[in-house]
């Protein structure tokens, strides 16, 4: 399996464009998880100044909830791996790398192995970053720091993970279909935020929530907040088990199609 | 030893059937030329011995055993035109060679320098020249010293000067006893590499064995004689003789068994017939592979 990573990375590590991806990702969740409870409370501030209640001003960051606040942003931002992953995986079909790879003695199983070992890898290392971020606030920003608190609700990490991977997986589908960088972006935002959300509308009841990329963003809810237990209004605070079966659920789908398509067709 | 056994495989597309039924055993040490015009099979045959096409049917088997993995590292293949990542150095591109064949970066130095690219390995792919990919490729298919190599149309595209190189770089490595088999729709390049040859015609198999019996170049002549009805008369009723072709009273004639110009022009002495031009055809292998190809 680690040879097949290294395949892969030495792919992307000299592909510029992934890099950019990668950087502008990194860049772009540090502003918003940096910056997102200043503005958040400006909001609140100017939205509050006629009210007669005060509004609290709200800490995103303390220990255990900054796990839940912060990877649930970060769940917004999930369209940059799958968009790296698609770049790798199409750039096999555009350059016929794809066959050079088969022919120089790379098993079909390998061919798919060595991608997924790379999905997975880049939900370790986007999970990874938020937690960095996630670290270096939190202890910012808590009074009382205590093992305990800083472990609490870090599960919410994993299930980040499993949100990016299974994300990605849905965006390697497309690019194993569709075979083309532009075409598979285009594929996968109009899924994204077009269709889908559409379709989830015309569904009756809560049909919506099975469709592949809402039950994934299920995973991680919007999270509580003081603000919202003032309106009464309670989110789930929690991962449900359900969710992550649904996850996995679609990411085992995901990957078995691709495989298949793997295993039959002509490179 | 046996190097690859193939069964009866076949391979459709649509209603078109690429690959009829094909039966080759390829014994090791052999170059085994696999000859035939555009469109009639080669390149998907390749491909399915190599799984990168799934055949319709029949089947396959490497040095006599089944284990898909172990083999393809025995193998070294270039299919088509050279394929790397354009935007890896060559070095780059070879690692993900070794790294898929298992073997050590230690050799890279070695094939690129037996394909004299040594010293451009730093730079990337894209800035190649056509001959320089083509011998990456070659280098790419000699990592890991490969017990099978196979090529596809090696020289196509390139100049008068990169096909004799090819063409050298392939006997030099058939000279230290690798089996190599080519596909080729060039019956001149098949001629001077092969031991063996394999004829293809939309897909089926007209002819197979040794190059030396069934590329063996029957003696073809261009003829002028004072008397050219004559010569016409004579030739439709001769056992020995065939007409290839007829133009402007230049006759161009085939001897159907073993013959030289000697006794083409007792013939023309016994009858009688006084020729103003004798000539054996350079290139008449060219033609008889044409025949051939064409009256099958």
């Amino acid at each position: 399996m680690l040879r097949l990573l290294k395949i892969e990375l030495i792919k992307a590590f000299n592909f510029k464009a992934l890099w950019y991806l990668f950087l502008i990702y990194i860049l772009a969740l540090g502003l918003i998880l940096f910056g997102v409870e200043t503005f958040i409370n400006d909001i609140i501030g100017d939205g509050g100044r006629n009210l007669p209640i005060t509004l609290p001003k709200m800490s995103l960051y303390s220990f255990p909830l900054v796990w839940h606040n912060l990877t649930y942003l970060s769940g917004f931002l999930k369209v940059f791996p799958a968009i790296m992953i698609i770049i790798l995986v199409t750039n096999e079909y555009s350059y016929k790398t794809i066959r050079q790879q088969v022919i120089t003695g790379l098993s079909r199983n390998e061919l798919f192995l060595a991608k997924l070992s790379f999905l997975f890898a880049t939900a370790v290392v986007m999970a990874l970053i938020v937690g960095i971020y996630g670290f270096i606030l939190g202890l910012l920003h808590t009074e009382t720091l205590e093992f305990k608190t800083i472990i609490e609700k870090s599960q919410f990490l994993l299930a980040y993970m499993l949100e990016v991977f299974a994300y990605s997986s849905f965006a390697y589908l497309i690019a194993t279909i569709v075979k083309r960088s532009g075409f598979a972006v285009g594929v996968l935002l109009l899924w994204a935020y077009i269709a889908e959300p559409i379709i989830a509308y015309k569904l009756p009841d809560d049909f919506g929530d099975y469709l592949p990329l809402r039950s994934i963003g299920n995973l991680i809810q919007i999270p509580n907040s003081q603000l919202m237990k003032i309106f009464g209004i309670e989110f789930q605070e929690y991962i449900a088990s359900t969710d992550v079966m649904m996850a996995l659920g679609y990411t085992l789908l995901f990957n078995l199609i691709i495989w298949i398509i793997y295993r039959r067709s002509d490179l | 030893m046996e190097i690859l056994k193939i069964n009866q495989l076949t391979k459709h597309y649509g209603k078109l059937t690429a690959v009829d039924k094909l039966n080759v055993s390829i014994e090791k040490g052999s170059i085994y030329g696999i000859l035939g015009p555009n469109g009639s099979g080669k390149t998907t045959t390749l491909g399915m011995i190599l799984d990168i096409t799934r055949p319709s049917s029949g089947s396959f088997t490497w040095f006599s055993n089944s284990d898909q993995n172990v083999n393809r590292q025995k193998i070294g293949a270039i299919i088509e035109t050279p394929i790397f990542y354009p935007y890896l150095s060559a070095q780059k591109n070879l690692e993900i060679f070794c790294q898929i064949k298992r073997i050590e970066f230690a050799d890279i130095e070695r094939v690129l320098k037996i394909v004299e690219l040594y010293d451009r390995r730093k730079d990337t792919f894209k800035t190649y020249s056509l001959g320089m990919k083509q011998r990456l490729a070659i280098a790419g298919a000699l990592l890991g010293e490969p017990e099978v190599l196979i090529f596809d149309e090696p020289t196509n595209g390139l100049d008068p000067q990169g096909i004799a190189e090819i063409r050298n770089l392939i006997i030099k490595i058939a000279k230290q006893g690798i089996t190599i088999i080519l596909a080729s729709h060039l019956l001149d390049e098949v001629q001077k590499v092969c031991s063996h040859v394999l004829i293809l015609k939309k897909g089926k198999m007209l002819i197979s064995g040794k190059v030396d019996d069934i590329l063996r170049e029957p003696d073809i002549f261009e003829v002028k004689v004072d008397k050219p009805e004559k010569l016409q008369e004579l030739i439709a009723n001769s056992e020995e003789l065939s007409l290839v072709q007829e133009h402007k009273n230049l006759f161009v004639v085939q001897f159907k068994t073993d013959s030289n110009g000697v006794e083409l022009n007792q013939f023309l002495f016994d009858n009688k017939l006084v020729a103003s031009h004798l000539q054996k055809q350079e290139k008449s292998l060219e033609s008889y592979f044409l025949n051939l190809i064409e009256h099958a």
